[in-house]
């Protein structure tokens, strides 16, 4: 049980490791795609706006997930930054969802204040944990501040979150350049 | 929107027309893929929901002995059988509430069962919690810690929501004839922190949410409603 605990939080922030690279790749691409016309650029830009509600519905099913993995399964307490991080999370997937059986492309629009939002509670909470003494949030049991892991020096549990949010933002800002 | 307006009937048509041949084109394209995640995410969904059940049906097998350790403040004869192991918030109402319930089990199995403490404040919604199990600590230095945690509960509706609780804990201190000035050094000393925070941890590790929860030798049992609830309990361990 313990074993698969920390393997599956291993492979967990692998999977944002990988996601924080990606989230770098496709921001370029949008700039390179606003700076020049090359074909392959276009192409794989294309490519992304073609499959951006797919693979966000993908990301959020992993953060979903991996959020109540973390909370039934590894049993670590939710604060209350993470209900509020969760909060704008779970209706995500559904809304990925949603869109992709109905083809319906103006889901962007919803999703991006929402997970704009979420992104916002889990930069103050990264800053919490960074900074402890500067901010105050302490009325759980399991305070806040306290880190409950960091692989590769920096994946904490709100640095996933964090992570999450910023690659279904980047997914969702690809417009059709024609329109 | 005022283009159109301008625009008639049939062009209005065409125009949707138009736009659902551009949807069916961009859909036919990302089609694939579409249903790789829509499959994907399900498949996900569907195995963690299905494990969370299985798990939590072995975890109710699993989970029935904890580990639990002999810190914490005994009371009752050493060699007693039966331990009860009462983790507890001295801001708790439920916790005052079944205080009788022990006592009386004490009493009556006295020499059968034994009663060890630990601390578990609930910081978040008892703010004096944590000093008082401090106090507690402090007279327990002075061999006075049952005194003052009987007056604790005793008097738990009179601390619970003033302001500086220390100043009404070094008043029960002087009252139950303790060193002031080593009682105010003890409440606080990193020591009995660390002590206090240690017994919550465990109390985590245990799976304790809420206080009172009691482990009967070993094994955490549904907390008592009634002091007959809390007997029959008893004497199946006996």
């Amino acid at each position: 049980m313990q074993e698969l605990v920390s393997q599956t939080i291993t492979a967990l922030a692998t999977l944002v490791l990988l996601s924080n690279i990606a989230s770098i790749f496709l921001v370029l691409l949008l700039i390179l795609r606003f700076v020049t016309k090359h074909p392959i650029i276009r192409k794989i830009h294309q490519f992304i706006l073609d499959n951006a509600t797919s693979f966000s519905l993908i990301v959020a099913t992993v953060a979903t997930l991996g959020s109540l993995f973390l909370s039934e399964i590894a049993k670590f307490d939710p604060c209350k930054l993470c209900w509020e991080q969760r909060i704008f999370m779970y209706p995500l997937p559904i809304l990925f969802l949603v869109a992709l059986i109905t083809n319906d492309t103006k889901v962007k629009k919803y999703v991006l204040p929402i997970a704009t939002i979420g992104l916002g509670f889990a930069i103050y909470h990264i800053l919490l944990q960074t900074f402890p003494q500067a901010l105050q949030c302490s009325d759980e049991l399991i305070s806040c501040t306290r880190k409950y892991t960091a692989h590769f020096g920096y994946i904490t549990v709100p640095v996933m979150s964090a992570s999450a949010f910023m690659f279904i933002i980047v997914l969702n800002l690809f417009r059709n350049p024609t329109k | 929107m005022d283009q159109e307006k301008d625009l008639t009937k049939k062009q209005k048509k065409e125009l949707r027309k138009l736009e659902s041949l551009d949807h069916e084109k961009a859909a036919k394209k990302s089609g694939t893929t579409k249903w790789a995640a829509i499959i994907i995410a399900g498949a996900l969904f569907l195995g963690f929901f299905i494990y969370i059940i299985y798990s939590s049906k072995q975890a109710k097998n699993v989970q029935t002995t904890a580990k639990l350790t002999s810190g914490g403040w005994l009371r009752g004869d050493k060699a007693a059988k039966v331990t009860l192991v009462e983790f507890s918030d001295f801001q708790c109402p439920a916790c005052a509430f079944r205080e009788p319930m022990v006592q009386q089990a004490l009493k009556e199995y006295d020499g059968k069962v034994k009663l060890l403490y630990k601390h578990f404040p609930l910081t978040s919604i008892h703010k004096n919690a944590m000093n008082a199990s401090k106090a507690s600590e402090a007279a327990g230095k002075q061999g006075k810690f049952w005194e003052m945690h009987d007056l604790l509960f005793e008097k738990q509706s009179e601390w619970e929501g003033v302001a500086d609780s220390k100043k009404v804990f070094i008043g029960y201190a002087e009252g139950l004839k303790l060193d002031s000035e080593k009682f105010k050094k003890d409440f606080d000393s990193k020591e009995i922190e660390q002590k206090i925070t240690k017994e919550i941890d465990e109390g985590i590790n245990l799976g304790v949410n809420g206080t009172p929860t009691f482990f009967l030798n070993g094994k955490v049992i549904d907390t008592p409603v009634s002091y007959e609830d809390l007997k029959k309990t008893i004497e199946e361990a006996l």
